[in-house]
């Protein structure tokens, strides 16, 4: 299903160079509600998004002050406002602040999980949760993962049966002078 | 006569690989994070003070993002578990904090200084493609 939903999201560039913020906004909807049950893609989905949207942001701005820089050349002979050229519009520096905001929740979201210091919480983490304690946020145990610290204390063999094998060694034995005679 | 420090540690033993491992997920994502305030630095135009200041306030955010959203929940989640007898009592923000970390100070101040190099580079690469 996760496949499906991000095959059908529409292509990037489409939202950009439209400017059309409901679909935009629509589909921001649509990835917090998917988000809780497909977490990491949908994480790595959204941050993918938010830096494509960083660099049109730097695209944008460049483009801006390329045109403010024209318009005051060619205006220059009529009037000398040099302000003009270097001021920054105000939506594109709120569009850079959030779209700066949003990577950086999506790559905290995104961070591994942390795990106690401490050696007795560390070791009863392993005793109650086992593996899934350990995992990252693609589903996969973690390299450094050694499992349980008590194993040898887990694995130890059991009672020994020493009438049973005493009575062994005596039918054994009786055997042999069976034997011999 | 072995130390009051050394005595709590062979009390309460800590973990070198979690340690080592938390210093990095925060390092990592810290480093991630400053290239990218570089990026929004370049693309604001900001520059000497100004630059340095939106790098503070934003690196501070982050840490800050990352205690709400990773740490304090898990925090929380520990101590409503009837396992967890000890540390339950006194549960204020430097008792969760120490779950994780083994100083406060360090936790909320290193990331000042382990992007700083990667957010002047990308904030001077940005300055100069915008700009130019």
């Amino acid at each position: 299903m996760a496949d499906l939903a991000a095959r059908e999201s529409p292509p990037l560039l489409s939202w950009h160079s439209g400017g059309a913020p409901n679909l935009w906004h629509r589909h921001r909807k649509h990835l917090q509600v998917n988000s809780k049950r497909h977490k990491s893609i949908f994480l790595h989905h959204d941050v993918n998004i938010q830096v494509h949207h960083c660099f049109w942001q730097s695209f944008t701005r460049a483009r801006h002050s390329a045109l403010q820089s024209f318009r005051a050349a060619t205006s220059a002979a009529l009037t000398s406002t040099p302000a003009a050229a270097t001021s920054l519009p105000i939506d594109i520096a709120i569009e850079t602040v959030v779209a700066i905001l949003v990577i950086l929740v999506g790559l905290v979201l995104g961070a591994s999980p942390l795990r106690p210091i401490q050696w007795r919480e560390w070791a009863g983490k392993i005793e109650r949760e086992g593996e899934d304690g350990f995992k990252d946020n693609n589903g996969q145990v973690n390299r450094d993962y050694l499992g349980n610290p008590f194993e040898f204390i887990e694995g130890r063999p059991n009672f020994v049966d020493i009438r049973k094998q005493r009575n062994e060694f005596a039918e054994w034995v009786k055997g042999q002078g069976n034997q011999q005679k | 006569m072995p130390s009051q420090q050394e005595l709590d540690f062979q009390i309460s033993p800590l973990v070198q690989e979690s340690l080592v491992h938390n210093t990095r997920t925060l390092h990592n994502l810290q480093s991630l994070t400053a290239s990218l305030f570089g990026i929004g630095a370049g693309i604001l135009g900001l520059e000497s003070y100004s630059g340095f200041l939106f790098y503070l306030v934003f690196s501070l955010v982050t840490t800050l993002l990352f205690y709400g959203l990773r740490i304090a929940p898990a925090g929380v989640s520990s101590s409503s578990s009837p396992s967890s007898s000890s540390s339950s009592t006194s549960n204020k923000g430097g008792a969760v904090l120490a779950r994780y970390f083994r100083s406060g100070w360090e936790f909320w101040t290193a990331g000042l200084s382990n992007g700083l190099a990667g957010f002047i580079l990308t904030w001077t690469l940005f300055y100069g493609l915008v700009r130019a």
